[in-house]
């Protein structure tokens, strides 16, 4: 993994964390479509995409609803994508195992985003005050580039963040994946697989519909049916 | 010519107004993707929408002072969904018009963006944040083991065709039809159609623990022991996972989720004996 493809990874990153509220809001900025594309850049898509999807779910309730600031998913998602890629290119790819110690290290960046996004929106009050200030003295084109002046934040502490991620978590979590013992990283394996079965509680919550864990029960009951069959009758 | 504004819905022309030329309001458009790059607690989206329709002001109000006065009518408090105060900002664009040629007053404008704001907000989150976007997300999540990376094109297409065919229809529909849009908004029933996709969103929820018990069955050495009783263990293992992540979900939140599932999977590996 080059430097470049670093560089180029946290210039992917800081961008969709302006496009996730500052800019259009395709969401570009989701796991499921930051994790493939950084992991893209980093040199193994489907290692972010085997990190982003899980993480998917697991934000799928991430919300930015009036005032209320959800946990930032996006810096969350880059850091544990590019670090998950990362260690993955030291060995065989990115594994269960790696994909949950880079979760274990990096997920708190999100309650840590959230606090700088409200940081910011305090700095943005300032913003308009001062863009109050310039259109009382009659100028209005200097009022407006008041709007604009803190789309930089979002942007660099995303691409340090990921910079760090994949220079320095990459490599530690592959030396944690390569010390610890098997019972272990087989634990983190079937961990990460369980993200799903959380990730797919999230969804139900999310929902927030009558009747909706009998909904589940049916969605449930479906997939192991059809599973089953299609497996020929194997587990589970 | 200019189009007046009609409760049904239909445009009917009018003599004697400036009109904005498609350039003008493809810039508005193109800034108003911008919305809430200075979203702040005192003014909201406020700025945002001033930023947004300072080329359309400045087209219609040939002296500096009337669009500073103009500026200043819309550096007011504004929040809504950033996707739906595109009809807002389209209507917005019509009453200019009608105000700079002195067929309104200058207040309709504001009066037009708090008539809509928050009703349009609650529509937008409903549908788009808490309907649409989980959903196409647990689709393209729940299809990657299947394909691969054509999972991303899949939730881009599933998300940003309605958003970005409602986004921009409705800001021309703003326009075309002033507070006529309101009407057409109602018509699409996105509350109705919202509450059908969350509905297909908790039954994906429980494909997504049946996925993840089919996935830890299939891990290599893993801790599952043999026997009748032994296929089971996977799904209980996804079973447990997903009822207790649902229960603390809401006062945890999703991190604590992630760790939850890290538990149960070291856990089964050190009961289980691997």
């Amino acid at each position: 993994m080059s430097a470049l493809s670093i560089v180029g990874a946290a210039v992917a990153g800081g961008m969709l964390a302006v496009e996730r509220k500052a800019f259009l809001q395709a969401q570009l900025s989701r796991p499921i479509v930051l994790g493939p594309l950084i992991g893209w850049i980093l040199g193994d898509p489907l290692g972010g995409l085997l990190v982003g999807a899980p993480l998917e779910l697991l934000w799928i309730a991430a919300a930015n609803l009036g005032a209320a600031l959800p946990q930032h998913e996006t810096a969350a998602a880059a850091a544990i994508a590019s670090s998950a890629v990362a260690a993955g290119s030291q060995g065989f790819g990115v594994t269960g195992t790696i994909a949950c110690l880079a979760f274990a290290l990096f997920a708190p960046v999100a309650v840590v985003g959230r606090r700088l996004e409200r940081w910011g929106e305090r700095l943005d009050e300032r913003a308009l005050e001062r863009a109050e200030r310039w259109l009382a003295e009659g100028d209005p084109e200097r009022a407006l580039r008041e709007h604009l002046s803190s789309l930089w934040r979002p942007f660099v502490a995303t691409a340090a963040l990921v910079v760090v991620a994949a220079a320095g978590g990459g490599p530690l979590i592959a030396w944690i994946d390569r010390t610890i013992p098997t019972g272990l990283q087989v634990g983190f394996g079937v961990g990460w697989l369980l993200f799903w079965a959380v990730g797919g509680a999230a969804a139900v919550r999310a929902s927030g519909v009558r009747g909706r864990t009998a909904l589940a029960a049916v969605g449930l009951a479906a997939a192991l049916a059809i599973g089953w069959v299609g497996s020929g009758g194997a587990a589970p | 010519m200019s189009v007046a504004l009609q409760d049904r819905g239909k445009a009917v022309r009018e003599p004697g107004a400036r009109t904005l030329p498609r350039w003008v309001r493809a810039r508005v458009f193109l800034r108003s993707l911008t919305l809430q790059a200075s979203w702040n607690h005192k003014g909201m989206q406020g700025l945002g929408v001033a930023y947004a329709l300072w080329p359309a002001l400045r087209w219609l109000h040939p002296s500096r002072e009337a669009r500073v006065r103009a500026l200043r009518r819309h550096l007011t408090l504004f929040n809504s969904h950033p996707y739906l105060a595109a009809p807002i900002l389209g209507g917005v664009l019509r009453l200019e018009e009608r105000i700079a040629a002195g067929e309104e007053e200058p207040e309709a404008a504001q009066r037009f963006k708090e008539a809509l704001m928050f009703p349009l907000a609650a529509v937008g989150d409903s549908f788009f944040w808490l309907s649409l976007r989980p959903l196409a997300g647990a689709v393209a999540a729940l299809a990657f083991p299947w394909i691969g990376l054509w999972s991303v094109p899949l939730f881009l297409a599933l998300y940003d065709v309605p958003h970005l065919t409602l986004r921009i229809g409705m800001f021309r529909d703003g326009y075309r039809l002033g507070e006529g849009v309101v009407g057409r908004l109602g018509a699409l029933d996105l509350p109705r159609a919202g509450a059908i996709l969350r509905r297909a969103l908790a039954c994906l929820g429980g494909v997504a623990i049946a996925m993840a018990a089919w996935g830890a069955s299939a891990v290599p050495a893993a801790p599952w022991p043999a026997g009748a009783p032994a296929v089971l263990a996977p799904l209980g293992a996804a079973l447990l996972a997903g009822a207790a992540a649902f229960l603390m979900l809401e006062k945890r939140g999703p991190i604590a989720g992630g760790w939850l599932a890290i538990a149960i999977g070291i856990a089964s590996a050190l009961l289980l004996g691997t």
